[in-house]
């Protein structure tokens, strides 16, 4: 089993900006999924547990070993995957890849060979291996960012937004290959996408603001809203009423009227409708509350 | 819209760091260039005159390319870098309005910094400590005409090639290797003219000039050619004007920058950048595959996984950053570089002939380069290297691995080896190349591997040291400006903020361009450059510690990181082992400089003299006895670099009243010195001053005994030219005690004094009379004798016929005496020679050579012997028994030098060729005008004051251009008298002082070896070369062995032998300063009836005096000068019909005819090139033929 401990961690960038504060959370085997809007400091989280930038406070441990005193054992156990990444031109995946692969410290060619090889095919770039990663369209790119991620022996794999710009097939592709690796090491997820942390995480944390807003069992936060969620459809110039009035989670649009969904201990106002709750309620109701 | 766009394109630029950085380098620049009198602004006699202005302007121009290259960056390749392309092109803008906008962006900003130079300069000539006689007063012309004429079309130029570059490519480094070949160019057209900023005393002949004046892009080829001849004063009130080549120059660079403009603006298109990259989409269909992903284990412990990673990094970036098209092309480069420069250097030039292509040529023109090139390319390439991955932003899933900085470090530095590496073998293989080709065979193949260390270790330095940069700055560019400018400001000046110590000066290691000799290699350049390279290596160790600390890795970035490194206990360690060794190694390094070798600054060697001056003046009117008697006893010890000397001398009283004090300088410190009779009242050990009291005072015509020993050892770094293992070259005067208070210790410079409130100089008036005058030291000759002891294996020489030579305890002896009394200049010599020796008319003419030089020595033996029959015929007989020629070592810088019955060869005259017979033939003219040093200069020595240059070297040169036409040919000759003309006049252009009439010169070489040879030979052919001989013979007679002859009893002689209305001219050219502008405008022939032909020439004459302020005066002519007339070109015929007779000039036009039986196809005035005329060409034409 191994864990991760995140300790009273803070990061404040040198230009000021405050994008982690006092987080605390424990992870464990299994898949972790990392909620928060844009700029709620996944990143963040993700670069300083991926040992790119030290916290400015706090402590992260990996199996017992303190990150910021020895950050080599993380890197060693590491799969990374950034949210955004480039590549050297002219260099061809399988290069690339075999490059990565050493620095990661498989030095044995043959097993090297293998597991790459074993990743092209997972991710579906075998055939264009020998093409230069560079030439690649943004989904084949995502796809040659995940198999570096998993090249070696990782036992904590961050990966940033790492579906982002995948078609519904290779996403979940994806989603089973980290769910059968999440079985055994730890799997970190940051996602803007509620339901991919739904559909395959054991636990999952939410951020806004830098600060941990919510941690737990996916369900778990749900079942703490049922019989809280009211859902009602108006006319689109109510909205505001609405939200001047009520805790209004989220709103979509259903053939042409609006759908607005509420928080409240009992129905608010006639016409709405008890719901059953979701975790994208567990997600706006948390950021909400701290709005409040 | 497009004020718009240049506002927002100024405002950009303007905000960036590299934008601050440079404006206060430029400023500073300008300022610093005239506060702290850079060494080019030694060329003018005014630091801020417009001569210097128009200079620095074009230095200014040069320096801003770079600048040019990141404004480029800026303006061209932020889209690319910021990828913001898409958003640009995308909106409505226009491509005119675009482009327009981007170019004068970047033209106005540097034109900007270029403005602000010379701010600076104006700046630096308000406030300076400097003295105000050198200052020119303010003239905004001064500073408008070089703006206008260089600056700004300099910058039109640069920017115009370096934006379309920059826009057409999109990558840097083809923008920055443009810049380095536009500075190339400029640098090529610089060497090949031999410029001042090389160090050249007269510019190139005129066919080169012409061509680099109008190539060099910077347009200095064509500002030097304008000044070339310009007089000090003229140079104050120069003004740069656009026409001949400058004009060409600019008008040819202009358009062709704006042809260039335009051909980009087609060529380039928005859509085109965005194509840049194919995007394939490849559909693959999804086929089931069995393999299942299971973790692989790794091992990062090991000493393997370290070594794996770093191959794997280093093969990944060479293939990224050196495998490319630009880093070849930098090596096609290189290697045209080097065969220009290795061509230029072995080819014939003029009168310095050709060279053989060795081993020690390629490697010191080489050393000189590298280190240059091999910065800019480091600067460069080390940015490149550690911003790459975060460029394409690749370092996330990079540094997220356990590879360890160190490892990213070292294979960075690996990389960046690879570069010199490259470099020094193309070099090899260029130099290897043009051996074979040219039939030379001697390789050297360990001598060329040396260069791996010699230019290796510093180019290595400057790698580690711009890592360092880089590893700390937050932004690549800002990391490429400081360290170039750090870097540069190193390794080009000699003193940073009066800071001049080696230990200071990073990277400043001795240069071995120059500095290697077949006789001893490096010699004693070596242990200096190994410790230094040490100290420099050691000091980068705790460079590279903190670049591998300060990695960037991640994602912070910025530069206050560094202060809040804390260091682990290991590194703790590592940090202090390498700073005790570094201190170790400094505190040797020092001790070796400063303690075993009194380390000196400029300014101490001024509080020398001024101390000398302040404590012994008042021995300056102490009447100075006469040395007539000089015996010694010197024992060399090559190995250990050590010779000590017991000398003893007769000093006599040769002036009219008794001496009681002797006062005694001695410049190298004496282990004792006894006068017979005298006691010694003190000595000064700073100064290194005796004074004796006799005890009896020395009566007029009376002798005394003196004698003294010494000892001299080469201790730490001393780089002594006298002594070494093998090539010991010791002159008498190195070590001799001087007797009387020496003047030229004096500081001569008035600021000077008066900054250190001594008192200002009398100016003394120099005339006839004063050359009549006693003078207080004189060359009075001495019996002279020696007995020499070398080591085993060497050969020990000195002057003096060998009475007696033997072997003792495994040392030579050679016992030299000197039958007559001779000149006390004498020198001692040793080294592992071979001697070829023959007797020639009673004389034993020896050649000392070193064993593998021996390609000349029968030419030497021929022009020896030619030369001392030409002498004796017309001057008088040789006066020794002997004559011996030896080869000195490359660490002495003259070619060579005259002893009595000795002369000394410099190994660089042994090198030259003289195979091709078209060459001019060097190796004859050093060695004629050495030997005829015997007459001039011994048997008739001069006496001490002005013009004494006149009756040894005037009579030296001329002696070796007749001998050369002699042995020759006329066409010989005159190519040396073109070379002798051309340095008089770019002699007298860097002259500090109003040009003296030729019988009052001083020191000026300029005068006593060029026109002081013209003048004799002008001579010669006024009065002819027998009547010439014969008055030079009778004045050896005369005066031999009498030091009291001046260039007054030479006019006087020759006055006998002159026609009357001669005398005038005589006068002229001995007494005025006088020089010519002849030229033939016309030329014109017809066939006669009976066969001959008629030839009309219309000649050009007109004659300038300079008066006493140094200005030039028109004056009348009325004199012979020779017309010449050829059918085929003077310079190619040997025998061919020709027509040469002297034609009174008086009139500044002139139309002559002349009947000649052969076809008159060449026509040239003063063919023989005997009148002081700056430009020769114009005295040349071809004549055309009429009906």
């Amino acid at each position: 089993m191994n864990t991760l401990l995140i300790k009273n961690v803070s990061k404040t960038y040198p230009n000021g900006v405050n994008a982690l504060k006092n987080i605390n959370l424990t992870i464990t085997n299994g898949m972790f999924g990392l909620l928060g809007p844009n700029g709620a400091g996944k990143t963040s989280l993700m670069r300083t547990l991926a040992t790119l930038q030290e916290s400015t406070l706090g402590s992260i441990s990996f199996n017992d070993i303190y990150s910021n005193e020895n950050p080599q054992n993380i890197r060693k156990q590491l799969g990374y995957l950034p949210q955004e990444f480039g590549v050297y031109p002219k260099i061809s995946a399988l290069q690339l890849l075999d490059h990565i692969a050493i620095l990661k410290g498989i030095l044995n060619a043959k097993e090297r060979k293998e597991q790459i090889e074993t990743l092209l095919h997972q991710t579906n770039l075998f055939a264009v291996r020998k093409k230069a990663v560079n030439t690649f369209s943004g989904g084949m790119r995502q796809r040659f960012g995940i198999a570096q991620a998993l090249l070696g022996n990782p036992k904590l794999i961050i990966v940033d937004e790492p579906t982002a710009g995948l078609d519904p097939e290779e996403r979940n592709r994806f989603h089973n290959l980290l769910s059968d690796i999440g079985e055994q090491v730890i799997v970190i997820l940051s996602t803007h996408i509620v339901e991919d942390v739904k559909n395959l995480c054991s636990r999952m944390a939410i951020l806004g603001k830098g600060e941990l807003l919510a941690e737990g069992v996916p369900s778990e936060l749900i079942s703490n809203l049922n019989g809280k969620v009211w859902s009602k459809t108006i006319s689109k110039e109510d909205l505001d009423f609405y939200k001047s009035k009520f805790n209004v989670l989220s709103s979509h649009l259903s053939s042409g009227k609006l759908e607005i969904r509420i928080l409240a201990n009992k129905q608010p106002e006639y016409g709405f409708v008890h719901t059953k709750a979701d975790l994208e309620d567990v997600y706006f109701s948390t950021l909400n509350k701290k709005q409040l | 819209m497009f004020k718009k766009l240049l506002q927002f394109e100024l405002k950009l630029h303007i905000k960036q760091t590299s934008f601050i950085v440079l404006f206060i380098l430029f400023i500073t620049y300008g300022f610093l260039a005239i506060t702290q009198s850079f060494k080019y602004l030694e060329f003018s006699s005014m630091y801020n005159d417009a001569f210097n202005l128009s200079f620095l302007s074009g230095i200014i121009s040069i320096a801003s390319t770079f600048g040019i290259v990141f404004f480029c960056f800026n303006a061209v390749l932020r889209d690319k870098l910021f990828k913001t392309e898409g958003l640009i092109f995308s909106t409505g803008i226009k491509k005119t309005s675009f482009y327009l906008s981007r170019f004068f962006g970047v033209f106005t900003i540097t034109l900007f910094l270029n403005t602000v130079a010379m701010l600076g300069v104006f700046i630096g000539t308000c406030i300076n400590d400097l003295d105000p006689e050198t200052l020119h007063h303010f003239n905004f012309m001064h500073y408008f005409r070089p703006w206008l004429i260089l600056i700004l079309p300099n910058i039109f130029i640069t920017t115009a090639i370096l934006f379309s570059v920059t826009i057409l490519t999109r990558k840097s480094i083809v923008t920055y290797i443009t810049a380095l070949v536009i500075i190339g160019i400029n640098w090529i057209c610089g060497f090949y003219i031999n410029s001042p900023l090389f160090g050249g005393s007269a510019l190139a002949s005129k066919e080169i000039l012409d061509i680099a004046s109008l190539i060099d892009p910077i347009g200095l080829a064509a500002l030097f050619e304008q000044s070339q001849f310009l007089s000090p004063v003229e140079k104050n009130q120069m003004v740069l004007s656009i026409s001949d080549n400058l004009l060409w120059n600019r008008i040819t660079w202009f358009i062709s920058s704006l042809l260039l403009l335009i051909i980009t603006y087609r060529r380039f298109s928005f859509r085109a950048i965005q194509k840049k990259v194919k995007k394939e989409v490849v559909i693959v269909k999804n086929k089931s595959n069995n393999s299942i992903y299971k973790p692989t284990s790794i091992t990062i412990k090991t000493f393997k996984f370290k070594m794996v990673n770093l191959k794997s990094v280093v093969l990944l970036d060479t293939k990224m950053i050196l495998s490319g098209t630009p880093f070849k092309l930098i090596m096609v480069l290189w290697c045209i570089i080097l065969s220009l420069l290795f061509n230029y250097s072995i080819s014939s030039k003029e009168v310095y002939g050709s060279r053989y292509p060795t081993t020690d040529l390629f490697i010191g023109q080489a050393i000189e380069v590298l280190p240059i090139l091999g910065l800019f390319l480091i600067v460069f390439y080390s940015s490149e290297l550690i911003w790459k991955s975060r460029q394409d932003r690749f370092f996330e899933i990079i540094e997220a691995t356990p590879i360890r900085n160190s490892m990213f470090y070292a294979s960075k530095i690996i990389v960046i080896t690879i570069i010199p590496f490259v470099l020094i073998l193309l070099t090899i293989v260029v130099s290897l190349l043009f051996q074979i080709t040219n039939n030379y065979f001697d390789f050297q193949l360990r001598h060329y591997f040396s260069i791996f260390y010699y230019a290796g270790v510093q180019i290595l330095l400057y790698a580690i040291f711009s890592l360092f940069i880089q590893s700390i700055v937050p932004n690549k560019y800002l990391g490429m400006i400081i360290s170039a400018i750090i870097l540069l400001l190193f390794s080009t000046s000699r003193s940073i903020f009066g800071l001049e110590h080696p230990l200071f000066l990073f990277n400043k290691l001795p240069s071995m361009a120059r500095s290697y000799s077949d006789f001893v290699g490096y010699g004693q350049y070596v242990s200096k450059f190994n410790t230094l390279a040490l100290y420099w290596l050691t000091f980068s160790g705790i460079l590279i510690l903190f670049s591998i600390k300060f990695w960037k890795r991640g994602a912070t970035v910025n530069f206050k990181r560094v202060f809040k490194i804390k260091l682990s206990k290991n590194e703790k360690l590592q940090l202090i082992s390498l700073v005790l060794i570094f201190l170790t190694i400094s505190s040797y390094a020092y001790y070796n400089l400063n303690i075993v070798n009194e380390y000196v600054t400029s300014n101490e060697r001024l509080d020398f003299n001024e101390q000398y001056e302040r404590k012994y003046k008042k021995y300056d009117d102490l009447a100075v006895p006469q040395l007539v008697s000089l015996k010694t006893n010197i024992d060399i010890y090559p190995s250990l670099e050590k010779y000590n000397v017991q000398s003893n001398t007769i000093i006599a009283n040769k002036t009219k009243r008794p001496m009681k004090n002797i006062f005694v300088t001695a410049p190298q410190p004496l282990k004792s010195i006894n006068i017979e009779g005298g006691k010694q009242v003190f000595y000064d050990v700073v100064l290194g001053t005796y004074l004796f009291e006799l005890n009896t005072p020395l009566l007029p015509e009376k002798f005394l005994k003196m004698s003294y020993n010494m000892e001299k050892q080469v201790k730490g770094f001393e780089t002594n030219k006298t002594i070494n293992s093998n090539g010991t070259y010791i002159q008498n005067q190195s070590f001799n005690p001087i007797l009387g208070y020496v003047n030229n210790y004096e500081i001569e410079y008035n600021y000077e004094r008066i900054q250190r409130g001594l008192p200002i100089r009398d100016s003394i008036i120099v005339d006839d009379s004063y050359l009549q005058l006693d003078s207080k030291f004189n060359f009075e000759n001495v019996k002279f004798e020696t007995i020499i002891s070398t080591s085993k294996d060497q050969k020990a020489i000195s002057s003096g016929s060998l009475i007696k030579q033997w072997q003792k305890k495994d040392r030579n002896y050679y016992h030299y005496k000197s039958s007559d009394t001779i000149n006390s200049m004498i020198a001692y010599f040793s080294a592992r020679y071979t001697m070829k020796k023959e007797i020639y008319k009673g004389i034993k003419l020896e050649l000392y050579h070193h064993p593998n030089h021996t390609q000349n020595v029968e030419e030497m033996i021929r022009v020896a012997k030619r030369t001392i029959d030409y002498c004796s015929d017309n001057f008088g007989k040789y006066p020794h028994d002997y004559l011996r020629i030896v080869e000195t070592s490359n660490h002495d810088s003259s070619n060579g030098k005259a002893m009595p019955g000795v002369i000394t060869i410099n190994e660089k005259i042994f090198k030259r060729s003289v195979e091709n017979s078209d060459s001019f033939n060097v190796v004859a003219r050093v060695l004629i005008h050495e030997i005829s040093h015997q007459w001039w200069g011994f048997l008739l020595t001069p006496k001490r004051v002005e013009g004494y240059m006149v009756l040894s070297e005037s009579l030296a040169k001329y002696t070796e251009s007749v001998v050369l036409e002699d042995m020759y040919g006329k066409a010989m000759a005159n190519k040396l008298s073109a070379s002798t003309i051309r340095k008089y006049f770019s002699g007298r252009s860097y002259a500090s002082e109003i040009e003296p009439s030729l019988h009052l010169s001083n020191h000026q070489a300029y005068l006593g070896y060029s026109k002081g040879a013209i003048i004799m030979s002008a001579i010669s052919e006024l009065i002819g070369e027998k009547k010439l001989n014969k008055v030079l013979k009778k004045l050896v007679s005369k005066y031999k062995y009498k030091p009291v002859v001046t260039t007054l009893d030479l006019i006087k002689e020759l006055y006998k032998v002159t026609p009357k209305e001669h005398h005038k001219l005589l006068n002229d050219w001995m007494k005025h300063v006088v020089t010519y502008n002849l030229k033939i405008t016309n030329a014109v022939y017809k066939k006669m009836l009976d066969g001959k032909f008629e030839l009309t020439i219309t000649v050009s004459s007109r004659r300038f005096k300079s008066n006493y302020l140094g200005k030039e005066i028109e004056i009348k002519i009325n004199e012979p000068i020779t017309i010449g007339i050829f059918n085929k070109h003077p310079l190619t015929i040997k025998g061919s019909n020709m027509y040469l007779k002297p034609h009174q000039i008086n009139k500044k036009e002139m139309k002559i005819n002349i009947i000649t039986d052969f076809e008159p196809i060449h026509v040239v005035i003063d063919p023989n090139n005997n009148r002081l005329d700056k430009n020769l060409e114009d005295n040349f034409i071809s004549a055309q033929q009429i009906n």
